[in-house]
């Protein structure tokens, strides 16, 4: 391919389909933006006299060669798009096969597909998906079995499978709503605070140490705890979203501060970090991966082929976002001489603008318009700052009144529950084809999966008061979200976006190692000393250290960690944790790939292994009697026969009775050994068992 | 198997989300690097269940490998030291007033060395060049690390998602895998700050290694391999009918997948020798995890059982303050690294031909 080839040019030679015109998501760009390869030697001290110099309106003056500037030829996708391919249907074809795969790997009883109009509907999430999918004559899967269910929707509402009397409890209840009583009770347990904890986490990046910046332990606790608080008090979405944006103060008692330290972007001058903020802002709470191009060049003639509202964007546009940050400073105040961790404190300042004025760091020249030598603050969709407020306050007050804001987090929050987003990736909308009505060039098709559905969950959240807990529990409530993910019947990869069934997902890191807990029944126990001391501690669960190194407190489940680095003070642990792919919030983000070490450490690893045999029992606690594993509490009972034995193994690890098919399956081998040895044997059969790691 | 799923279909249904000219996408009986990517490349796809194409299956089928890979090196050792050592103290050596005189400087093949701070690298200088043109662009270790990994700008658009450039090799190697390849691609030792495969498959991701004479803890289950080989029959037996067609419409009677291939991993002598070592190697080495690491790193080269990028982590170098105080600074990370260091040059020297040693 002629390299400089004009996009138009290129589709009339290759007389290419509409499929290659169609947009292919940001995410799937590679590496070739090239960055100024020259960059300053800077440290963040100097970074602090550079702000101080723009503030006083003088020229940064930087001793070294100017940047690379970004051409098009260095965003290789637009020359050819068609090595990257549309990472929408991507998804759509990997959750269909994983689907189709995992129902072809596990014994499913015999179902029969439903036409749609005869689903009931539980509220306006059925209405419209069932409606769609009767009017186009797709057929839907049946609903799921009330075990599936109750297993189901405790994974994706609390990160924790049932017990065995919860899972007895919910089969024997006969009110006919027991499925929607399990759903508030879920919501309102402290597991649900834990593992909604996790999934903010995730998106706000919460981290110690990262690359770009280090909270410290210190603001890792306290940006935890607040989000942790959050959610506990089911505070408003907009409210959150406005505090984080606009908080000021000290980062230890104001968690929310961390948000904006988090959005720093070092070895570059302040613009940089402006950008970075804007960046994360457009990101997390509009859904706008693409800010991060357009903050080094116009849209049109990079985007074309990807994101038709991107490509109508230009740099100064987005520029307009970044000004919005253009006052805000931050200084950092070791906690004394001898250590590195310490407070940062944020302030905005009374003036301070975007300046046009760099030629280093991590993004392209930026150099005044038609003479104008900064940028004034202006929102994307929107204007600049009212009355008695600050630029911060502007965006905030801005951002939650636009319904791109509802939209992006109810789409968010759908693909955490359903595996496929409305919009997908979540992070890079495309907001001039949301619509289902309007003309679209050709090639190009509305990106929402339903339309109509996003339409009506952004109005849901908009005029709930943008109640996170009510949108979780929309969903968790509706049938569509409780069909089996057996389809009984021919399916097709043009029926994903009905949600004509629901879909599969290995469970996260951090459930696969809280459902081996629960399974086994055996906690984590670690043996850890504060700095300082010559005694070591053994507790059950992990401590959570400070960056004094003394114990700040203790937690049990891996749902409840603070972030993925943890727990320091057990390797093990953390090594088995780490190879299910939980990332680090950093550069290495989490993944639901599957692996060979995965599967090695599930058949092998002493995390597992450590749990299953009838001499597994946690006696060092202190003051704290005998925890026998499950199989050793199970053996103990002389009462059960085999059978019975069975059917508990499978309850504790499964959440489910077995078939009897199983049942005839496992027998023989109480009879070829020991029941010791066979009930061990099961034990390490039902970990490594596929249905156990995945939710389905 | 869903006709909309099969490799080459195309219809009415499925048209928006397919190319419509074969010939420019490769479509085909044969695979292209583009399909390559599709179906084995998807970063999304959890493949435990998926059945996976085999070695086999993948290096047959893959032909229009349009990555020309010009270089003639076969493997890369890439030995990471984190903290940043200090290259005027020891490769880029700029003897001044402060230099100990433990140092004991010395002209070999041409290049002044610290010969006493490092005496058995020294020996092996006739097996290396220096390459003192290199610059990090970041000041910021986290930073550099990660950029050293990845080759670009972490805080560039979309540096998060980049993968390791050990999982770049192996990804492109993997047309050059054959069935007796068992072992990952990308490999790393001795644990540090370790970038992923991004948003590559996981099945390049960096296999994590843990060196230790008896071997890999994971190849062997701790119950010993008879009470392993029971409980797998028995995970097969009730896993039950595990027939489902492969991507490419093939009847598979076996699962492919992680599962299997993690087993063809253990209680397999060759892959079990690779990650064992005699206590004179150990001794030899340095006696520490690094100079394990080394001799995993030399095996898993000398083996050619399908790793080609191996990445060793050392830290420690991190030496601001009292980088010349016996007993410390420097010289603890070099204790380590150079015994290491110089026999897994030595060794590999000694291994003839194309699976280490001298151009010579």
């Amino acid at each position: 391919m002629p390299k400089n080839e004009g996009i138009d040019e290129f589709h009339k030679k290759a007389g290419s389909s509409p499929f290659v015109k169609r947009f292919v998501a940001v995410i799937f760009i590679t590496a070739t933006i090239l960055i100024p390869a020259e960059l300053s030697g800077w440290g963040t001290g100097t970074i602090r006299a550079i702000v101080d110099a723009q503030q006083r309106g003088g020229r940064v003056r930087v001793a070294q060669a100017p940047p690379d500037t970004a051409i098009a030829s260095d965003c290789n996708f637009l020359q050819d798009p068609a090595r990257f391919l549309d990472s929408q249907a991507r998804h759509r074809r990997g959750i269909s096969r994983l689907t189709e795969s995992f129902n072809g790997a596990i014994e499913r009883r015999a179902m029969k597909l439903i036409p749609a109009q005869d689903i009931p509907r539980k509220n306006l999430i059925d209405n419209i998906l069932f409606d769609k999918m009767a009017s186009d004559g797709i057929q839907s899967a049946p609903l799921t079995s009330d075990a599936e269910f109750l297993r189901r929707v405790t994974l994706d509402l609390t990160g924790q499978i049932p017990s065995p009397e919860a899972v007895n409890s919910f089969l024997s209840d006969t009110n006919p709503y027991k499925r929607e009583v399990l759903v508030d009770k879920l919501i309102a347990s402290p597991e649900f605070v834990d593992r909604w904890s996790l999934f903010f986490g995730d998106l706000l990046n919460i981290n110690s140490f990262a690359t770009n910046i280090n909270l410290y332990i210190g603001g890792r606790e306290s940006y935890y705890q607040y989000v942790r608080q959050s959610i506990a008090t089911n505070k408003s979405y907009a409210q959150i979203a406005t505090e984080l944006i606009t908080a000021n103060g000290s980062n230890y008692t104001n968690g929310a501060v961390n948000y904006i330290v988090n959005g720093n972007v070092p070895m570059g001058p302040a613009q940089d970090t402006m950008d970075g903020l804007a960046v994360q802002t457009s990101r997390v709470f509009l859904g706008l991966g693409s800010m991060d191009c357009l903050l080094c060049h116009d849209g049109a003639g990079h985007l074309d082929a990807i994101n038709l509202w991107g490509a109508s964007i230009k740099r100064s546009d987005a520029w307009g976002m970044s000004a919005f940050f253009a006052r805000t400073r931050r200084a950092f105040q070791r906690a004394s001489n001898d250590v590195n961790y310490g407070i940062y404190t944020v302030t905005e300042n009374a003036t301070g603008e975007y300046q046009l004025n760099t030629n280093s760091g991590n993004r392209q020249t930026r150099a005044p318009i038609n003479g104008k030598s900064f940028v004034d603050p202006k929102y994307l969709f929107g204007g600049g700052l009212n009355q008695g407020e600050n630029r911060r306050q502007a965006l905030a007050r801005q951002i939650t009144s636009d319904p791109q804001f509802a939209r992006a987090i109810v789409n968010y929050l759908w693909e955490e529950m359903m595996v496929e987003a409305l919009v997908s990736p979540s992070d890079s909308f495309d907001l001039n084809r949301l619509s289902g009505e309007q003309e679209l060039p050709e090639g190009w098709a509305p990106q929402p999966a339903n339309p109509q559905l996003l339409d009506a969950l952004t109005a849901e959240m908009t005029t709930n008061g943008f109640n996170l807990r009510h949108i979780i529990g929309l969903i968790a409530k509706s049938n569509a979200y409780q069909l089996s993910t057996q389809y009984p019947g021919e399916w097709s990869i043009a029926y994903v976006p009905y949600y004509a069934r629901k879909f599969v997902r290995r469970l996260d890191a951090e459930e696969i190692h809280d459902a081996i807990i629960r399974a086994t029944g055996m906690p984590p126990v670690t043996t850890f000393r504060n700095a300082g001391s010559t005694t070591n501690q053994t507790i059950l669960g992990y401590p959570v250290m400070g960056d004094d190194g003394v114990k700040l407190r203790e937690i049990l489940w891996a749902g409840q960690m603070p972030e993925p680095r943890e727990p320091r003070q057990n390797g093990t642990s953390r090594l088995f944790l780490d190879s299910f792919l939980r990332g680090n919030r950093d550069g290495n983000l989490r993944t639901s790939d599957s692996s060979i070490l995965q599967s090695l450490n599930l058949m092998n690893n002493t995390f597992v292994n450590s749990r299953i045999h009838n001499s597994n029992r946690i006696t060092n606690i202190p003051n704290t009697p005998e925890i026998p594993s499950t199989v050793r509490r199970l053996l103990s009972d002389a009462s059960l026969t085999n059978d019975q034995l069975i059917t508990q193994l499978y309850l504790q690890t499964l959440s489910r009775y077995p078939s009897d098919a199983e049942k005839a399956k496992i027998l023989p081998y109480y009879s070829r050994m020991s029941r010791q040895a066979a009930t061990e044997s099961l034990q390490w059969v039902l970990l490594n068992k596929v249905d156990f790691i995945f939710n389905y | 198997m869903d006709k909309h799923l099969e490799f080459g279909h195309s219809c009415e249904v499925c048209k928006p989300l397919r190319p419509a000219n074969p010939s420019l996408f490769g479509l085909g009986p044969m695979l292209g690097r583009r399909d390559f990517f599709r179906i084995a490349g998807t970063g999304v796809t959890g493949f435990f269940v998926v059945p996976m194409l085999s070695e086999n299956t993948l290096a047959a089928r893959t032909t229009d490998y349009s990555a020309q890979l010009k270089s003639t090196a076969r493997n890369c050792i890439f030995i990471h030291l984190q903290g940043a050592a200090s290259h005027v103290d020891t490769f880029d050596f700029k003897p001044g007033s402060w230099t100990p005189a433990d140092f004991a400087p010395e002209t070999i093949n041409g290049i002044l060395f610290p010969k006493g701070l490092m005496p058995n690298t020294a020996q092996q200088l006739d097996k290396i060049a220096i390459v003192r043109s290199m610059r990090a662009p970041a000041l910021v270790h986290s930073l550099q690390q990660v950029w050293s990994q990845i080759s670009r700008n972490p805080s560039a658009a979309l540096g998060k998602i980049a993968p390791n450039i050990g999982a770049v090799a192996a990804l492109e190697f993997e047309a050059q895998r054959q069935s007796h390849h068992r072992l990952p691609g990308f490999v790393t030792l001795n644990g540090g700050n370790v970038v992923s495969s991004g948003y590559f498959n996981a099945r390049y991701s960096p296999f994590a290694v843990t060196a230790a004479a008896n071997g890999l803890s994971n190849l062997n289950n701790p119950d010993g391999q008879t009470t392993f080989e029971t409980r797998y029959q028995m995970l097969k037996d009730i896993d039950g009918d595990l027939r489902t067609t492969s991507l490419l419409g093939e009847d598979v009677s076996d699962m492919e997948g992680f599962y299997q291939q993690s087993r063809a991993m253990m209680y397999n002598p060759e892959v079990d020798a690779v990650f064992r070592f005699t206590s004179e190697d150990q001794q030899r080495y340095g006696n520490s995890g690094f100079g394990n690491s080394c001799i995993v790193a030399r095996n898993l080269v000398k083996s050619d059982l399908g790793t080609r990028f191996i990445q060793i982590n050392i830290g420690g170098w991190d030496n601001h303050q009292a980088i010349f105080t016996p007993g410390q600074g420097i010289y603890r990370p070099i204790a380590q690294f150079d015994p290491g260091f110089a026999n897994l040059l030595k060794d590999l020297s000694e291994q003839p031909g194309t699976k280490g040693g001298s151009a010579r």
